[in-house]
């Protein structure tokens, strides 16, 4: 069982931004999923703000009225779309418990509004062939004094690409859950995410 | 008799004749005759009967051999039938759960085979199943129909005949239905009122049953195959004991005390060492305010243990279907002023509690839901009415009101904890155990 720590933050929200080390590593999928769980099952009031470069959930809005199921549950979450650094200040001072920023892969272009997420998480893929992906990221973002408390995680990892990224950077990835569909969770990925919720 | 029959015994006597134990003596096989006089009433129906049943082919169904006719009367020679009845083995002694559904389980193999046909029997009771060595036999087929066949008079046995042929309306194959959940709770529980539900333990059963007796026939199994796939389930369960319980807490209008009465039922549930959990079914969010103001929470699996009870807040579509009946003994849903969608489900509850002020408004909407309720099935025995924020004066008044079923009050509380109340306890309890 999980005790719940205490969530007190003095009333500001939480801002939480993604960005994914490079394209189809699941950066969305999580956030969404994140998302779900936050709004759906810790019962807070979420938004979701897409910055990614292909905007994904503008795209996806067109057909999403197809989906009922899915609509429903999205309709929990507040989404903006591609919005400036004021109109993102907004966001963040309205009553909102959990903002969640989609970056998408584009976090050269976006990197002082992902500077500014009070908690930052990158998501990679270990796979030998993106791994590349990971240590030119890591690469990049080493000059920033807080890259050490972000917080790197990967659906799909190896033995082999964990060891290598520990010995040589000293990062530590951790496992996102494999969530087929982030519209529909079973008990045990709530479990998994709800000990990703408390160590963010 | 006709030159190949020669009559060994007299089987019994019916309102159309005679029936006889015969011997067929070119082959030497033992066949039932049975003896219709053509001025007798029932002599339609008999060779109605046997025009029905010279197409089918099915173990459990008598075959139709030949007819045989004179001047006065016609013959039907078909299989000869060992063993007795169900109605006089239920006079001799009970039949136990496990035969009762695997009776009814090899009775909805030959429905099925029958309305594969296009044929509904009609009349399906104890006397017109023949039960010998764990075979069924389906027997008497005078009130059989055809798939849209209109009558302009009653047929069946009253107290098995589902409502609708009262009516002398179309039937279909939902009649037959109801036919069976008849049987089923008289082979359970020894009575055909369906106020035995009540303690049939498991509840499971009670289910199954229930969907089969309902008023309306869309409510019920649209067909024998579904309801035969809810038996088979139900038979295979390895350990039938660990079937939850369900409460149902409707509300007629907003803010009625719904959800604080459902935690008030899984605090009271909870001091009776029931394993309780409390489950949100409407969209107002209020769990997790109970959640947010709770001093210890846990969470595992979707649910939320708060202050030792656990409870499951309204995650709409977002959670895949969890199987919690094996784990708790009441699961209590709250489902607050409930939608069309809902019905259904409420009606199905083992216990459904309606939560009302005693204002008069208050009163007039919440009869008008337990109309609603009422509409599809009689759920009358299973239904209480929680009276909060009453004095005893007007709880007085409404027990008054003929309207309201089963009155409880419920004392004002702030803390669901500490409540004690001895009129509650009325829904909970100990179920019976079956024969």
């Amino acid at each position: 069982m999980k005790k719940i720590r205490s969530q007190n933050n003095g009333g500001k929200c939480r801002v939480i931004g993604i960005v994914g080390t490079g394209h189809g590593v699941g950066t969305t999928h999580f956030c969404l999923t994140l998302a779900v769980f936050f709004a759906c099952v810790r019962g807070n009031a979420v938004s979701f703000i897409d910055l990614s470069e292909n905007n994904s959930i503008r795209q996806a809005g067109n057909v999403l009225a197809n989906f009922s199921r899915e609509l429903k549950s999205f309709s929990r979450i507040n989404t903006f779309r591609q919005c400036n650094i004021s109109e993102l200040a907004e966001i963040i001072s309205s009553n909102y418990d959990i903002v969640i920023i989609d970056f998408g892969s584009s976090i050269v272009q976006r990197k002082a509004q992902f500077l500014m997420c009070s908690t930052k998480l990158v998501v990679g893929s270990l796979s030998w062939w993106k791994i590349h992906e990971v240590v030119n990221f890591y690469a990049k973002m080493s000059c920033e004094k807080s890259v050490g408390n972000w917080k790197f995680y990967a659906c799909f990892r190896t033995e082999s690409g964990m060891k290598y990224l520990k010995k040589n950077f000293g990062m530590d990835v951790h496992q996102i859950p494999f969530v087929p569909d982030p519209f529909s969770l079973s008990g045990e990925i709530m479990d998994d995410l709800w000990e990703i919720s408390e160590n963010l | 008799m006709f030159g190949k029959y020669r009559i060994l015994s007299v089987i019994g006597h019916g309102s159309f004749g005679e029936i006889y134990k015969v011997c067929q003596t070119n082959l030497n096989s033992i066949r039932a005759l049975k003896c219709i006089h053509k001025s007798n009433a029932s002599y339609d129906d008999i060779i109605r009967e046997a025009d029905i049943l010279k197409n089918l082919r099915h173990p459990g169904i008598p075959i139709i051999y030949d007819i045989e006719e004179d001047e006065e009367s016609v013959c039907i020679i078909e299989e000869y039938i060992e063993g007795m009845s169900l109605d006089s083995q239920l006079n001799k002694r009970i039949i136990n759960a496990n035969e009762a559904l695997s009776i009814v389980d090899k009775l909805c193999d030959i429905l099925e085979y029958l309305h594969g046909a296009g044929i509904f029997h009609q009349d399906i009771k104890p006397e017109n199943i023949i039960w010998h060595n764990n075979n069924v036999k389906l027997i008497d087929y005078g009130s059989a129909g055809k798939l849209g066949e209109q009558y302009s008079y009653f047929t069946g046995t009253r107290g098995y005949a589902a409502p609708e042929t009262y009516g002398r309306a179309a039937l279909d194959e939902t009649a037959d239905i109801y036919s069976v959940g008849v049987l089923l709770l008289t082979l359970i529980t020894g009575s055909r009122s369906i106020e035995n539900l009540d303690g049939l333990y498991p509840s499971e059963l009670g289910r199954i049953i229930q969907k089969c007796m309902s008023h309306s026939s869309r409510v019920r199994y649209n067909s024998i195959a579904k309801l035969r796939v809810d038996i088979r389930r139900f038979k295979d369960k390895k350990n039938v004991s660990k079937v939850s319980r369900k409460i149902a807490v409707v509300g007629a209008y907003n803010h009625c005390g719904a959800t604080h009465s459902a935690w008030i039922l899984a605090r009271v549930l909870q001091r009776k060492k029931y394993r309780v959990l409390l489950q949100e079914k409407n969209d107002s969010k209020e769990f997790f305010f109970y959640i947010k103001d709770a001093h210890k929470v846990k969470f595992k699996g979707g649910i939320y243990t708060v202050d030792g009870l656990d409870i499951m807040p309204f995650y709409d579509s977002c959670m895949t279907e969890a199987n919690l009946s094996d784990e708790y003994d009441w699961i209590i849903c709250d489902y607050g002023v409930p939608d069309k969608e809902h019905l259904l489900e409420i009606v199905m509850a083992d216990r459904i509690c309606l939560v009302s002020g005693t204002k008069s408004y208050e009163i007039e909407k919440t009869v008008e839901l337990k109309n609603t309720l009422l509409t599809d099935m009689d759920v009358k025995w299973k239904m209480y009415t929680l009276c909060v924020f009453s004095s005893m004066n007007d709880f007085k008044r409404a027990v008054w009101d003929r309207r309201i079923i089963n009155p409880i009050r419920v004392a004002y509380e702030t803390r669901p904890e500490k409540y004690s109340i001895k009129g509650i306890e009325k829904c909970f309890e100990e179920n019976k155990e079956p024969k």
